[in-house]
């Protein structure tokens, strides 16, 4: 139950009590079965708020300071002074372990501060000695030397930037997706990190913010290295990783129960529908090729089966969620989290006409939004309806302007579309006020 | 983990990092005392790295290579760039091979394109590094000295160390003369 419900029910008790409404029995027996509502310590919150922010600007102050470049120090002094903030930093995390070993604040901060310093000690080097732009290499090293600071400070903002970082890393190896690859292995490091942060009792922003930002990382990465020798097998990769974010924003975390504290389920659903919308355009089908680093002749080297491997272990975890749900009969979770299934399905099609993967996808999507429609109705939820409508919308819109009706036509559709907007919303805004 | 476990395992990170820039200063220094000097004439502009501060980008004078058109390779291949000086002073980029020279003094290199019987290199001479303000000012005073249209125009070449194929660059110079004191010049004439 919502924690904020929660906490105006047991306000309540009391008077229901006196009121003679509900025994004190039954009052108790209504805690017993809700437990204590956890309110977030808020002090705590900003405390850790503040340690993050302040050491971030601190740390990202001193690089712009070493890249002035000061011209009139020796290399010899330059050199030494790239080691000075860096030590600092590290001397300041040693303590934090030592003395305070407890205080998510000051982990944070620290871990924060060094990740930092270590990414300004070597690019003041590179400055001093013109070392060659080799962004990749600066990138790489700089993560690999702060992510055990994952595990060893238990801080997540080292996670972020480091996950931030091997992305960047991977789109910097456009010219050769065989080494961009290395992303998967790379950001496997920080998963158990991520699990376990899950797992805490207390509910934290970490989970969030780390999920936030591996969704992301996630769907960057997978166009800088997969894909890249199987014709096509975008369209699946990409539905499957949307289609596993989606079903991974429904595992039971714990003390959640506020939707914005769940990013993989909008992050999921957004990404399935954007994509599939993506797919019910000619173009999409017929760039199949797109993005191949060779046609063909690569397709079985040796240098290819990282990529193959990592498409196979992606696609089957999302078939695997996918009748995991089959067997819950959930037909929502379903509905969003079958696209990988319609790409297939449209992708094996594809080879005798693309008119067929066209017409599916734009089947899917009608359907989805209009079982929106019709659950938001049902369920009196307005926030559903207009998600339903506004998908709905969006694909009308989209064959009308694909198609060449005059704009009289056109003009008529979208007042048609407008006043079902507004008439569907008036009539639910209505029920929900006579149902109170 | 163990409280112990946990500050060895710190122990070992923090000497990781700071072993890891002082090996770049090293292998740098190493370069700068026992390379083997040369000249190459350059073309700069200067973009902004927002990682690593204002710099000059470099790019060599001729940067494409004579390539033998039997010999194929692939884009990001490491080739071996043969270095040899003209009558000049001035070093110039002769040919590529894939397995070390004998004999001829070599920059490692990536491959990146061919055209013909020409090569074009990822080189790892691209950048001079220089103070913030100071960078765009250079660009300025290293046009007006290497404009083509006027009689006095000067040559502005790189200074870099090379040993075992590694580079580094000892210093960017125009009319013969360090940027940074030609700089320095400009602004006491007022030129700038």
């Amino acid at each position: 139950m919502n924690k904020i419900a929660l906490q105006c029910l047991y306000q309540e008790l009391p008077e229901l009590v006196n009121k003679g409404v509900l025994t004190k029995e039954a009052a108790d027996a209504i805690r017993r079965h809700y437990g204590e509502v956890k309110v977030p310590d808020k002090k705590r919150f900003i405390l850790i708020l503040c340690a993050v922010l302040g050491s971030s600007l601190i740390g990202l102050g001193i690089i712009l300071l070493l890249a002035h470049n000061w011209e009139q120090f020796s290399r010899f002094t330059r050199a030494i002074l790239s080691f000075v903030p860096l030590i600092a930093a590290q001397g300041m995390a040693f303590w934090v372990l030592l003395k305070r070993p407890n205080s998510s604040a000051f982990k944070e901060g620290a871990a924060i501060f060094l990740s930092l310093m270590v990414g300004a000690a070597i690019s003041l080097i590179s400055q001093t000695y013109h070392i060659q732009g080799d962004t990749s290499d600066f990138i790489l090293t700089w993560m690999l030397l702060i992510v055990p600071l994952v595990y060893l400070m238990d801080a997540t903002m080292p996670a972020a930037i480091y996950l931030g970082g091997i992305t960047s890393w991977a789109g910097s190896c456009w010219y050769d997706p065989f080494q961009a690859v290395l992303y998967w292995p790379l950001a496997a490091v920080v998963v158990p990190h991520f699990i376990w942060s899950l797992r805490r009792k207390e509910y934290n922003m970490r989970a969030t913010v780390l999920a936030f930002v591996m969704a992301v990382s996630v769907c960057f990465a997978a166009d800088f290295s997969l894909g890249k020798t199987w014709p096509g097998s975008w369209i699946i990769i990409y539905s499957s990783i949307f289609a596993i974010i989606y079903f991974a924003g429904y595992w039971k975390f714990n003390n959640i129960s506020v939707n914005w504290q769940r990013p993989l389920r909008a992050i999921g659903a957004i990404g399935v529908v954007v994509f599939a919308f993506v797919l019910t355009y000619e173009g999409s089908w017929k760039a199949i090729a797109w993005g191949l680093i060779d046609k063909g002749d690569k397709l079985f080297k040796l240098q290819t089966l990282p990529d193959h491997l990592i498409n196979m272990i992606i696609v089957s975890c999302a078939l695997v969620l996918f009748y995991d749900y089959v067997k819950r009969k959930q037909l929502i979770r379903l509905l969003f989290g079958g696209l990988p299934v319609l790409a297939i399905i449209g992708y094996s099609l594809s080879g005798i006409s693309v008119l067929l993967p066209l017409a599916l996808m734009n089947l899917y999507l009608l359907g989805l939004s209009i079982y929106l429609i019709m659950l938001g109705i049902r369920t009196n939820k307005l926030g559903t309806v207009n998600t339903g409508m506004l998908v709905l919308a969006a694909l009308i819109l989209a064959r009308f302007f694909d198609s060449d009706m005059d704009f009289l036509v056109k003009g008529l559709v979208f007042i048609v579309l407008g006043a079902g907007f507004l008439l569907t919303n008036v009539r639910l805004v209505r029920q929900k006020g006579g149902a109170r | 983990m163990s409280r112990g476990v946990i500050i060895g395992l710190f122990s070992a990170l923090v000497l990781a990092q700071i072993a890891t820039p002082l090996s770049m200063i090293a292998k740098r220094e190493s370069i700068l005392k026992e390379g083997e000097q040369f000249k190459f004439k350059t073309a700069p502009y200067d973009p902004y790295d927002a990682f690593r501060g204002r710099y000059i980008s470099l790019r060599l004078d001729e940067d494409k290579v004579p390539k033998d058109p039997g010999v194929s390779y692939e884009r990001g291949q490491k080739v071996y760039a043969h270095v040899a000086v003209d009558d000049q002073g001035f070093a110039r980029l002769t040919g590529i091979s894939k397995d070390i020279p004998k004999g001829t003094p070599y920059i490692i290199a990536r491959f990146w394109y061919s055209h013909g019987k020409e090569a074009s290199l990822d080189l790892p001479i691209d950048r001079y590094y220089m103070e913030e303000k100071a960078a765009p000012e250079a660009e300025k005073v290293y046009r007006q000295y290497t404009d083509r249209r006027k009689k006095n125009r000067q040559d502005a070449y790189v200074l870099v160390r090379v040993k075992d194929g590694r580079v580094a660059i000892e210093g960017f110079y125009v009319g013969g003369q360090k940027i940074e004191d030609v700089v320095r010049e400009a602004r006491i004439k007022g030129l700038l």
